[in-house]
């Protein structure tokens, strides 16, 4: 017969996980547009949010839940980056290795276009907007794509920016504020 | 922040939020399968804890609660001395030489009594 500590433990588990369960599914589809937007690869960024999911709930299920946003996206940063590291050193590798083309070269333009059928016309906009946010970001440094990517399309506050990034308050502060500068710079003639 | 600036933040957010929204259904089952996992690997993670640590305690609290009821049952008692003289009585009472002498010798004990008196005078 279990002991009363025993169930009052696996009750806590119980509670612990359905809150851990809420959490990942509230956040993984954010996270992968996330991912797939610092990636550029539908397959990698799907791997590196199941890493992320599986990473955070080994080493911080018994956190507080408030502190698993910043956390979780912590972790994301650090395998895209890994991921991003990774692919040079494989490009790298792939460029001395005569004979070989690389299987990751630039995206298809046509293969990576919005599929634009059925789609009402607002939404179209909103896709080519995203699309064209993409290529810019593709062209920012790190620090100013991840300050963009948490602060505005995540909605993480400063203070939880910092937390993910890794960096201090008043640095995420100025690397938003360049991104938001380049950005609008480089998509100039949307902005009408 | 200027005006421009967020205009550009809401739209872009408004076209990301979209991109959420309209998620394929293959993306979406990875994502659930991925989010199992996760949770699979949190209940791994619970179930040693709890059957390393519940055992350990419930020992634990059957020790304290051993020693508790040990020294209760000393802290009753009656005091230690009282206890020892006890014991000496019933070696007395188990060495019969000794109450036989008594009664088969009264006068030895007439003799060492007036000995007794004649050195304190």
């Amino acid at each position: 017969m279990p002991l009363i500590g025993e169930n009052k433990a696996r009750e806590t588990a119980v509670d612990q996980e359905q809150a851990l369960g809420r959490f990942l599914a509230g956040i993984e589809k954010r996270a992968y547009r996330i991912a797939k937007l610092s990636l550029r690869d539908h397959d990698e960024a799907l791997d590196v949010v199941q890493d992320s999911m599986i990473s955070l709930a080994q080493n911080y299920a018994g956190h507080p839940d408030e502190q698993w946003r910043p956390l979780f996206y912590r972790i994301l940063r650090n395998r895209i980056t890994d991921y991003q590291r990774r692919r040079r050193v494989r490009q790298g590798v792939i460029a001395w290795w005569p004979g070989v083309s690389a299987d990751d070269g630039p995206p298809d333009p046509v293969e990576s276009a919005p599929d634009p059928s059925g789609t009402p016309d607002e939404q179209l906009e909103g896709e080519e907007l995203l699309a064209r946010i993409e290529r810019a970001l593709a062209g920012m440094s790190t620090r100013q794509r991840e300050a963009f990517l948490l602060r505005n399309f995540e909605g993480l506050d400063v203070a939880q920016t910092a937390i993910a990034m890794g960096c201090s308050e008043g640095s995420v502060k100025t690397h938003y504020f360049r991104a938001l500068q380049a950005l609008q710079q480089l998509l100039g003639e949307w902005q009408t | 922040m200027t005006k421009k600036n967020q205009d550009f933040e809401r739209r872009s957010r408004a076209a990301f939020d979209d991109s959420v929204a309209s998620l394929d259904g293959a993306t979406r089952s990875r994502l659930a399968r991925a989010r199992e996992l996760a949770l699979e690997e949190a209940r791994r993670r619970v179930r040693p804890r709890l059957s390393t640590w519940v055992p350990v305690g419930a020992a634990a609290a059957a020790a304290v609660m051993a020693i508790a009821l040990w020294s209760g049952r000393e802290t009753g008692s009656a005091p230690a001395e009282p206890a020892l003289a006890a014991l000496d009585e019933f070696d007395i009472v188990s060495a019969g030489d000794d109450l036989d002498m008594m009664d088969e010798d009264p006068a030895f004990y007439d003799w060492a009594a007036d000995e007794l008196a004649d050195d304190v005078s």
